[in-house]
């Protein structure tokens, strides 16, 4: 497994990465680039170093991964609750679907003033607007996880002993498990575009408002990092748990693979 | 039959909490400035439309949006084919692609602005960055996802070269092209209310918020509704043209929007 | 051969809504197996056999009728906490995220078995199966006729006082169905259940079982039953024998008509 690392999957996009990285670096230094807009990459590599040697750094990414984190839970838990048992029962699906239907369409970022206007500028207010979306997406996917199960699974289940409760923790749960988790990653990416943008119009802290406020002095290699920054986070989001879910559920791949799903 | 009955019932509750709302409202549990009744609002928000007002505000977001989309669209869709199918080209631009992808767009708004300046400009510039780079990894992926044996058989059919690309592949990856136009607009839309909401004067998103700062709950829940039925009129209007472009595709539950 | 009833299923009929109309999948079924009988029914697609078979295991709900299983008396107790069915599927449903281990022992964590004794009975049918090494493996990393080979272990494992089987080589090639077959004799041999077993093949049904229920095309009823005159334990030659040749062919010429009434009214 390790000798994969050094495949052609991974050395040719470090390489060009690489060598676009030095191209920009000549550019600036032969005035073709303006450095004023486009900074020395080695400037910027430097300006991310004194800054967390500072510790301003951690405060800001703190921050926002903390902002992440809350607002996925936020959102994870109570939709996760309710889309399983809008699939499950008749009772709860005629209830909430349609408010379900009604909400989730709204783009995310509309909630925001909405929230404000009655919980004021709090971080309350950003974690609660981070969290809407999030929550209606995992709840429909939810719902359509239980309605995904193989059938002859629940059969198994119910023949081999299992009922209610038993049914639903042993057999249930773990079926919906690797649909659940689309829901949880498409989930986590609204959730960090809301986050960021949130941050950019309201807060101080963490890299969404240091990336604005850069931008706003004109700290123009500070914004650069936080630019950086944001761009690796978002990757760890949005590869990171995707990684998560092929450890967790290795059979998920041929499942979702049957379904048509990737 | 049993669709029929799950039609109707889609309303029930949500007219069931219009009425509870109505109802908390007359009591006076819920203070009129704050939260007006849904039978204040429906005035305000047809007096609104009918002044035009809003309707400034909502074309001038949906100018955007559909611009941006517009722009975005063809570009996207070609390079997300030429991705899809030559693997040379992928492996040198997929890095670039992946990491912006992985980026909010909005987080970009600062540099753009650097460069372009504060306009309408760096706004349909952003926005149309966000269209394309959803669109372009949507696409390569249905192309990539394409059926092997598929290809297979159209091959040994008789379609070739571009005969095989016409009447195989683009039909065969269109479901996901699809998509990728989806949540592209779903993006997109986003970024554009989310711009509006500060840095613009005019817009859905700048309405709303020059109604929160005015403190005016009329004013915001009427943007606010707005702003929602263009989000559905995108999400479940689409849907209804994916269904009538794509009639073979099956009603996959479980990827509702994806 | 059995002198004691084991499954009594009498006028069983189904019937379910589907999205275009009423559909009546089996009309009137009566059914009475014996004891450590090996009973194959065989029909046309859409015959009812498999709902069927889920109406004995109580999976479904028949229309009209009932099913009645006796527990066995030579075991002690009578029903002492054993199901009355177990279901060996055709899709084999095991638990992807439960290695091979816990899959079969998985009925007997649901009687309530306190783990340690369940994983070492799981392990024992296991072996009879021979898939003892693959125990922590995960049904995804086996084959098809591995994973089917689990089914049978998890049904074994159950202790059921019948054995339901819908098509379960019916998933797999021509080869690894004709190993399994053996196979399953193999087992069965040793504990004489009783078996009720769902097929489409004639081959399959001639070679396993001691009688075969022949169904009409939907709605499905018995339109024949032939008794099976093999010797057992049965082995490969019997499939030339005449004997063999000329009951399949009886049977086929009997199926012939069901299987052409079917494909001509298939519906979804």
């Amino acid at each position: 497994m390790s000798y994969r690392v050094l495949s052609r999957e991974v050395t040719i996009p470090l390489t060009t990465s690489f060598v676009m990285l030095a191209v920009w670096e000549i550019l600036v230094h032969t005035g073709m680039l303006r450095a004023a807009f486009f900074p020395a990459p080695t400037n910027i590599a430097h300006t991310l170093f004194s800054l967390a040697l500072s510790g301003e750094l951690w405060l800001h990414i703190a921050t926002t991964l903390g902002r992440l984190i809350a607002s996925f839970l936020m959102a994870v838990i109570p939709g996760t609750a309710l889309g399983l048992s809008m699939g499950w029962w008749l009772g709860w699906r005629m209830a909430a679907d349609p408010l379900v239907r009604l909400l989730f369409p709204i783009p995310s970022i509309a909630f925001f003033p909405v929230v404000i206007f009655y919980l004021g500028l709090s971080e309350w207010g950003l974690l609660l607007t981070a969290a809407i979306t999030p929550f209606l997406l995992i709840a429909v996917q939810a719902a359509a996880a239980v309605e995904a199960i193989e059938r002859t699974l629940l059969e198994a289940g119910r023949n081999y002993g299992a009922s209610g409760r038993r049914l639903f923790t042993r057999v249930i749960l773990p079926a919906a498990l690797p649909y659940l988790f689309i829901g949880y990653r498409l989930a986590l990416g609204v959730g960090f575009i809301v986050t960021v943008a949130v941050e950019m119009i309201a807060a101080k802290h963490g890299l969404g408002g240091f990336l604005w406020h850069s931008w706003q002095i004109l700290r123009i290699e500070e914004m650069y990092v936080g630019l950086v920054l944001i761009g690796l986070l978002g990757i760890v989001v949005t590869y990171g748990l995707e990684a998560l879910a092929d450890r967790l559920m290795p059979w998920q791949v041929d499942l979702l693979r049957s379904k048509g799903q990737r | 039959m049993a669709r029929q009955h799950s039609a109707s019932r889609a309303f029930v509750s949500p007219a069931i909490a219009l009425l509870v709302w109505e109802l908390l409202a007359q009591a006076g549990i819920l203070r009129a400035n704050y939260v007006p009744a849904p039978s204040q609002l429906a005035p305000h928000l047809v007096e609104l439309l009918a002044g035009g007002e809003l309707w400034r505000h909502l074309s001038v977001t949906l100018y955007r949006l559909s611009l941006s989309f517009l722009f975005a669209l063809i570009p996207a869709v070609l390079l997300g084919l030429s991705l899809g199918m030559s693997r040379g080209l992928r492996l040198a631009l997929e890095p670039l692609l992946n990491a912006l992808y992985a980026v909010p767009k909005i987080a970009l708004l600062p540099l753009v602005m650097l460069v372009l300046g504060v306009n309408e400009r760096t706004l349909i510039f952003t926005s149309t960055l966000t269209s394309f780079v959803q669109m372009t990894v949507s696409t390569t992926g249905g192309v990539l996802a394409v059926d092997r044996s598929i290809l297979e058989a159209g091959n040994n059919y008789g379609a070739t070269g571009w005969r095989l690309f016409r009447y195989v592949l683009l039909p065969s990856a269109l479901p996901d092209i699809f998509t990728g136009m989806r949540i592209g607009l779903g993006l997109t839309l986003v970024l554009v209310i989310a711009v509006e909401l500060t840095a613009a004067q005019e817009g859905l998103g700048a309405f709303l918020w020059t109604a929160g700062q005015t403190f005016s709950a009329k004013n915001l829940f009427s943007a606010f509704v707005v702003i929602g039925a263009l989000g559905w009129t995108l999400t479940y209007g689409l849907e209804r043209i994916g269904r009538w472009l794509m009639p073979w595709q099956q009603r996959s539950s479980a990827a509702m929007f994806l | 051969m059995a002198a004691l009833t084991k499954i009594e299923i009498r006028d069983v009929e189904h019937v379910y809504q589907s999205d275009f109309a009423t559909v009546a999948a089996l009309a009137s079924v009566s059914l009475t197996v014996g004891d450590g009988e090996f009973v194959a029914l065989l029909g046309p697609s859409g015959c009812g056999k498999s709902s069927l078979l889920r109406i004995v295991a109580e999976l479904l709900r028949p229309t009209a009728g009932s099913v009645q299983i006796f527990p066995s008396s030579s075991l002690g107790q009578p029903g002492n906490g054993r199901p009355k069915t177990a279901l060996v599927f055709q899709e084999y449903a095991l638990f992807p995220w439960r290695t091979v281990l816990d899959n079969v022992a998985f009925p007997l964590e649901m009687r309530g078995m306190p783990r340690h004794e369940g994983l070492t009975r799981a392990g024992t049918v296991l072996e009879r199966v021979g898939l003892q090494p693959f125990a922590r493996a995960y049904p995804h990393q086996l084959s098809g006729g591995m994973r089917q080979r689990v089914g049978i272990a998890r049904a074994l494992a159950a202790e059921p006082e019948v054995l339901l089987m819908d098509e379960p080589f019916g998933a797999l090639d021509a080869q690894t169905r004709t190993v399994l077959q053996e196979e399953l004799l193999r087992v069965w041999e040793s504990e004489r259940k009783t078996v009720l077993y769902v097929t489409h093949s004639i081959d399959e049904a001639v070679y396993l079982a001691d009688r075969i229920v022949l169904l009409s095309a939907r709605p499905g009823r018995i339109k024949a039953e032939y008794l099976v005159d093999l010797p057992r334990p049965r082995h490969m030659e019997m499939r030339g024998w005449n004997s063999y040749t000329k009951l399949s062919l009886d049977i086929w010429n009997a199926l012939r008509d069901e299987v052409e009434t079917a494909m001509v009214s298939e519906k979804p």
